[in-house]
């Protein structure tokens, strides 16, 4: 999973990078954790494991919609795992296109 | 499912499972009480005991069953600095974890340790275990023999003359060595050696320790006088009978086995070479001092991790023998010691099977792995 994106907020980058080290909430994290693993506290190894599963949603939620950019307001249920402050004029772009 | 991951478990058989149950549902009482039941469970648990020691040729006393390989192994290093806490203990930079805390937990206590380094396939510095002889004053060497994750059979038979000149026992490691070669005390000559049924399609929860020597080491387990007073603690004899099938089983067609998994062996690396996929094979070459099933090849820039779990979502199930501590996961220390090529060390998975797959399974894997190699999504 080695598809990149760029979050931006009001035209500040948040984040740019690999879709797997995306920020994503700490709890959300421990949630998924206990839904695989049903384990609160995973070790890093497990937290890797669950941020593959987020970065396949994602990746999947760019491949319905058929574009590039999401706006996180549209998709606030299925990117609630994202950390970020708010989801007003949040934007996350596929860098180099979908494969 | 595509199962390569026979160094960290295999299934045991449905006879095995049945001469489990068998034993459960028959010999239910203690093998220490004296009354019917229990010397009834005494006599199998003897029976079991001499026929394992018959299939590896010692005698039943020199046998400790163990809950696990990590306790034989524990129970050798730590008994060891307990009888002996001045002395130093010597072991190579490729160990199991089991190994490499145990030693962590003596040196805690003020115990003095030190590690041999290994060559680039793995194999001990032989000058530098002799210096190490020549410098300290010796109470073990603790080694793994086959190595669990790049495969590396130790020449034990350079290493044990130079041992005896200094009258230093020796503890192998021979977990994965079962499921590959027959096991003789007599020829090893050897002071102790730990084993771990699971790892020989037996169950698990049952391992045992191979004594020579038990008067060089104090036992970890304190209580009533089970094997012969070096393991306390009340026969699991379901499991004993299980593991013993487990080996006799395994040793059965253990040449043909052998054969076909060199084969095999073989086959997946040149499916991977004509397929044009830049790998390397960590650990000696085949069809030297290793385990042919134990193939741990590292791909040219890639991320391990994220590759076997795209290998996880095709059915495939390897190892990455990666660590994780606390904020990092961390490459394999084995790897990092035989001074594995950056290019290749994180991209290192570790593909482990028996004489059951066949070359179908080779071929499917090494086409998923092209697949998902050049899709370029799993790059580091």
């Amino acid at each position: 999973m080695a598809k990149k994106i760029l979050i931006q907020q009001d035209d500040q980058t948040l984040y740019k990078g690999k879709m797997v080290n995306m920020p994503v909430k700490m709890e959300a994290i421990k949630e998924k954790s206990v839904e695989l693993f049903d384990d609160e506290e995973p070790c890093i190894i497990h937290q890797s494991y669950c941020m593959k599963h987020f970065a396949e949603t994602l990746s999947a939620l760019f491949e319905q919609s058929g574009t590039d950019v999401i706006h996180l307001e549209d998709h606030e249920e299925t990117l609630d795992f994202l950390d970020v402050d708010t989801t007003k004029n949040t934007v996350i772009k596929l860098l180099g296109g979908k494969k | 499912m595509i199962y390569l991951d026979y160094a960290a478990t295999t299934q045991p058989s449905e006879a095995t499972m049945d001469v489990m149950k068998e034993t459960m549902l028959h010999y239910p009482g203690n093998p220490s009480s004296l009354h019917e039941p229990g010397i009834k469970a005494r006599k199998r648990y003897n029976e079991i005991k001499k026929r394992l020691a018959g299939l590896t040729n010692t005698h039943w006393k020199t046998l400790c069953f163990t809950a696990t390989a990590t306790e034989a192994i524990n129970t050798i290093i730590k008994g060891t600095f307990f009888k002996h806490p001045e002395k130093t203990i010597l072991t190579s930079t490729i160990e199991h974890s089991a190994t490499i805390n145990a030693l962590e937990f003596v040196k805690r206590q003020g115990g003095h340790v030190v590690e041999i380094p290994v060559d680039n396939e793995g194999f001990l510095m032989i000058k530098e275990l002799k210096k190490a002889l020549n410098d300290y004053d010796v109470s073990l060497l603790t080694l793994i023999y086959a190595n669990n994750e790049i495969g590396t059979i130790q020449d034990i038979d350079i290493i044990k003359p130079l041992l005896k000149i200094h009258d230093v026992p020796l503890h192998l490691d021979m977990v994965q060595a079962p499921a590959h070669e027959i096991i003789d005390f007599e020829a090893l000559d050897i002071d102790y050696a730990s084993f771990s049924a699971h790892k020989f399609f037996g169950p698990r929860g049952i391992g045992f320790l191979y004594v020579r020597s038990p008067e060089r080491f104090t036992p970890l387990l304190h209580g009533g006088k089970q094997e012969h007073g070096m393991r306390a603690g009340t026969e699991n004899l379901a499991a004993i009978a299980g593991m013993w099938h487990a080996l006799e089983e395994t040793w059965e067609h253990i040449e043909d086995n052998e054969r076909t998994i060199k084969k095999n062996a073989r086959y997946f690396l040149d499916a991977l070479s004509a397929k044009g996929i830049d790998y390397r094979l960590n650990g000696p070459d085949l069809g030297t001092r290793r385990l042919n099933n134990v193939l741990n090849i590292g791909f040219k820039h890639i991320d391990n991790h994220e590759l076997g779990f795209a290998l996880n979502d095709e059915g495939i199930h390897v190892s990455t023998g990666s660590a994780c501590q606390s904020e990092k996961i961390l490459p394999s220390h084995v790897l990092k010691a035989i001074g594995t090529d950056e290019a290749y060390l994180h991209g290192s998975i570790r593909f482990s099977f028996s004489e059951k797959e066949d070359e179908q399974t080779f071929e499917k894997t090494a086409n998923v792995l092209k697949r998902l190699i050049e899709s370029g999504d799993y790059e580091k």
